[in-house]
C-alpha cells in the first residue's frame, strides 16, 4: 500500500484543525489587568514599562527587601535583564563545593561552529586572541547561547580559577539564567554603552535552566551583565574593577 | 481616522505609556489564539488558562523590549508557548498530544453517508493518535503550522528559528508522522478525512 502523499497529509491536518474541540477561551482581560494593578500596588514590579524607571526600580527593590527583613520573611525579590534574572535570597550562603562555570556547562565546540549555531553575531574582545574554551548552551526554550573563556595573561585571573575572562552570550528574552545573591546591596545598576546593566562583586551562585535539569555553579569573580540589544544578554566574569570592566565590555564587537 | 480599530503598533505604544485599556484591547484580540496555543501544549484547560494569563502579564513587562518591526502575534505566542512548556515540565505531564476531534457536519449540508462519516472519524482519530506519538519538537511544529494555522514565518518566530529551518523541520516531522500512521491507512482514507 503506497504511503500517503505529503500534500494529502497536510490537507488532512488542516481539516483536523477545523474540528479540534478546544475548551472555551476564558475571559482574560479582567484577571490580567487586575493582576497587573495588584503587582504595581505591592511594588513587586515596576509601575509601567517604557518609562525612566531604572533608578526607581532598585529603590523599590531595596524598600521591599527592608520591609521583608522587618517582617522576618526570607523571601526573594528580583531583577531581570533579558534572559537573566538576579534574585535576592536573604538566606543564601553560596556553597564552596560548586563547580566553576566554564568547566561543566553545555558542550564544547569550535569558535566557527559556535558562530554557525547561534542566530546572533558573537561579540569578542578585539585585543585578545581566540578564546581557549567555547561551549554551546541550550535553553529550555530552544535558544542557543555561547560561553567563551580565556586564559590570556594580559588580564588578571579570576580568583581560584585559570580564567582571566569568561563571557556568556545569551539569546532570548525568557529567563533561564539566574543569579542568586544574598542582598540587594550586592547588585549595582550601571550603564554599558548606554544600555542597562548590573554589577555584582560578591561571591554568588549561578543557576542555569537547561532542557534537562537545573545546574548550579559557584561564581567568585566580579560579574557585569548587560542588555546588548537585539534580544542578546551578555554576562562577563572578570577580576577587573567596575570601570575597567565596563570599558572592556564597550569594546566588544 | 476616528472610530477605526487601532493597529497593534498603536496599541503597543499606548500600552507602553500606561494605557491599560490599550493593553486590554491587545489581550482581547489575541486571547483565543494564545489560549489555544497553550492548550495544544499543556492538554489541560486549567493549565492553559494559567499559562496564558502568566504570558500576558510577562508580555506586558516585556513590551519595552518588543521591537516594533516584529509582528506582535508570534512574539506573544512565543511567550505563551514558553509558559505552557514550563507548566508542562513542572507538572510532569508526559501525555501524548491527543486532541479529540469533534465530529461535525454543517447543518443544512448534504453530508456524507453514515458509513463514510464513521470512516472519516476513524481516520481522524488515527491521525490524532499518530500525532500523539511524535516527540515534542515534531508535535509543536506540526501543531503551530497546521492545527493553530500559523504561517511559516510566524511558526519560525514562535520557535525562535529561521524560516528555512521550519521548512526542513516540518518536512521531517511530516515524514515521521506518515510512518506512524497505520499500515492500512491508504491515501484514499486521508482524502476521506479531508471530506
Amino acid at each position: 500500500m503506497p504511503e500517503p502523499s505529503t500534500v494529502k497529509l497536510e490537507r488532512a491536518l488542516l481539516s483536523l484543525a477545523e474540528e479540534v474541540a478546544y475548551p472555551d477561551t476564558p475571559a482574560l482581560v479582567p484577571v490580567v489587568t487586575a493582576r497587573l494593578a495588584a503587582e504595581r500596588r505591592d511594588g513587586i514590579r515596576p509601575p509601567l514599562p517604557g518609562l525612566a524607571l531604572w533608578p526607581r526600580r532598585r529603590l523599590v527593590l531595596a524598600v521591599a527587601i527592608a520591609l521583608l527583613a522587618l517582617l522576618g520573611i526570607a523571601a526573594a525579590a528580583r531583577l531581570t535583564i533579558g534572559a537573566l534574572e538576579i534574585r535576592v535570597v536573604p538566606s543564601l550562603a553560596p556553597s564552596p563545593t560548586l563547580t566553576p562555570l566554564p568547566e561543566a556547562i553545555g558542550r564544547v565546540v569550535t569558535l566557527e561552529q559556535a558562530r554557525e549555531q547561534v542566530r546572533f553575531p558573537l561579540l569578542l574582545p578585539p585585543d585578545l586572541s581566540d578564546p581557549d574554551v567555547v561551549r554551546i548552551v541550550r535553553s529550555p526554550f530552544g535558544d542557543r547561547s555561547v560561553l567563551l573563556a580565556w586564559t590570556d595573561p594580559s588580564l588578571p585571573p579570576v580568583e581560584g580559577t585559570p580564567w582571566t575572562l569568561v563571557l556568556l552570550e545569551l539569546a532570548g528574552n525568557e529567563e533561564y539564567l539566574f543569579k542568586l545573591v544574598a542582598g540587594a546591596e550586592e547588585v549595582r545598576e550601571v550603564q554599558v554603552g548606554g544600555r542597562l546593566g548590573y554589577w555584582l562583586d560578591a561571591p554568588h551562585e549561578l543557576v542555569l535552566d537547561t532542557p534537562t535539569d537545573l545546574q548550579t555553579f559557584a561564581v567568585s569573580g566580579n560579574v557585569l551583565v548587560w542588555d546588548a540589544g537585539e534580544g542578546v544578554t551578555l554576562r562577563m566574569e572578570t577580576a577587573l574593577p567596575l570601570q575597567e570592566a565596563i570599558a572592556l565590555a564597550e569594546t566588544l564587537g | 481616522m476616528e472610530g477605526r480599530p487601532l493597529q497593534d503598533p498603536e496599541l503597543i505604544e499606548l500600552a507602553k505609556d500606561g494605557d491599560h485599556r490599550a493593553y486590554g484591547e491587545l489581550i482581547e484580540r489575541y486571547r483565543e489564539i494564545a489560549f489555544r496555543t497553550a492548550y495544544v501544549i499543556t492538554r489541560s484547560a486549567a493549565d492553559a488558562e494559567d499559562a496564558t494569563q502568566d504570558a500576558f502579564v510577562k508580555a506586558y513587562y516585556a513590551l519595552d523590549r518588543f521591537r516594533t518591526r516584529e509582528l506582535f502575534r508570534p512574539w506573544l505566542l512565543r511567550i505563551v508557548s514558553n509558559e505552557a512548556k514550563n507548566r508542562l515540565r513542572s507538572s510532569r505531564r508526559r501525555e501524548a498530544l491527543a486532541v479529540r476531534a469533534a465530529a461535525a457536519a454543517a447543518p443544512g449540508n448534504a453530508g456524507p453517508s453514515p458509513v463514510a462519516a464513521a470512516a472519516a472519524r476513524e481516520t481522524r482519530e488515527a491521525l490524532l493518535a499518530a500525532l500523539g506519538t511524535l516527540k515534542e519538537d515534531d508535535r509543536m511544529v506540526i501543531g503551530y503550522r497546521y492545527l493553530l494555522g500559523l504561517s511559516e514565518a510566524e511558526t519560525a518566530a514562535v520557535l525562535g528559528v529561521r524560516p528555512g529551518t521550519v521548512k526542513s523541520r516540518l518536512s521531517r516531522a511530516l515524514d515521521r508522522l506518515r510512518r506512524r500512521l497505520p499500515a492500512d491507512l491508504a491515501a484514499a482514507d486521508l482524502e476521506a478525512a479531508d471530506a
